[in-house]
């Protein structure tokens, strides 16, 4: 599986994940399916982009590093719509995407590697 | 055997038993012998309880996986799974009708458990399955728990 696939998957996975734990915040509850599915389509997004970045650039320490910083601009984004809970959307979104960067350069297919031409 | 090109060649039919024949016979060398009841002809350890006991007419396909079951046994080593050993047993039982029905049955199973897949011969626990499932999937397990355990943090250090 190529980067980007690993990333769209990923994130897609932890944004739904990510979005779940919103349940733990009782104020929140309520708007639960709205949450998850912004997550969701955060953690796509930001899956897509840390691998692609991670096919380009080829280095696991700056996909990490921008995989957390795609994250947490993603996450800021959606707390700024809210105006509020900026705390705990930002770092569990920075998380998602730190973790989406490990996994694209560690489990993702290097472009140009043998089993990439199958 | 291995041959010139890396092929395996398979040696030695002299103990073969032609399945389907009217009367029991063996082929050795290139004639046709005939196997006389209670003629014991095989390697002690890999010959299944029918064979060893002469009775040449009740040995089947099912002998062979008693002796597949006996060469597998001797193959594995100490590291080996609970689900081999239990193909293994299921191989290697006293009676033919206990065994695997063939070799195929026997193969399909060892590649599942190979594979990390449940096995006929080795039932399990919801428990134990939960956990064969999660050594299957250890890198989304692996994940999730990075996640969770970070979330944790988070939680503790902010309160939210």
């Amino acid at each position: 599986m190529n980067r980007i696939a690993v990333g769209v998957l990923v994130g897609g996975a932890l944004g739904i994940l990510d979005g779940l734990t919103a349940w733990f915040t009782p104020e929140a509850r309520a708007g639960l399916l709205g949450i998850v599915i912004g997550s969701t389509v955060k953690g796509l997004i930001a899956g897509a982009i840390i691998g692609l970045f991670a096919r380009k650039v080829n280095h696991a320490g700056w996909t990490i590093a921008f995989g957390t910083f795609v994250g947490a601009l993603l996450a800021f984004f959606i707390a700024q719509m809210q105006g509020k809970y900026y705390l705990e959307i930002i770092l569990p979104g920075s998380l998602v995407g730190l973790l989406t960067g490990y996994a694209s350069m560690r489990y993702g297919r290097a472009p140009g590697s043998a089993a990439a031409l199958r | 055997m291995v041959g010139g090109f890396g092929e395996v060649l398979v040696l030695d039919w002299g103990l073969a038993k032609i399945a389907g024949e009217p009367s029991a016979s063996t082929v050795a060398g290139s004639a046709r012998v005939g196997t006389g009841e209670g003629a014991v002809l095989g390697t002690p350890g890999f010959m299944s309880p029918e064979q060893q006991a002469g009775n040449s007419a009740a040995a089947d396909a099912r002998a062979d996986v008693y002796s597949l079951g006996a060469l597998l046994e001797r193959l594995l080593g100490p590291e080996a799974t609970p689900a081999l050993r239990a193909i293994c047993r299921l191989a290697m039982a006293e009676r033919p009708e206990n065994r695997y029905p063939g070799v195929l049955a026997m193969s399909s199973d060892v590649t599942r458990a190979l594979e990390g897949g449940a096995v006929s011969a080795f039932p399990e626990s919801a428990l134990r399955r939960l956990l064969r499932l999660a050594r299957r999937h250890r890198i989304a397990v692996g994940i999730v728990a990075a996640y969770l355990a970070g979330r944790g943090l988070i939680f503790l250090f902010t309160g939210r």
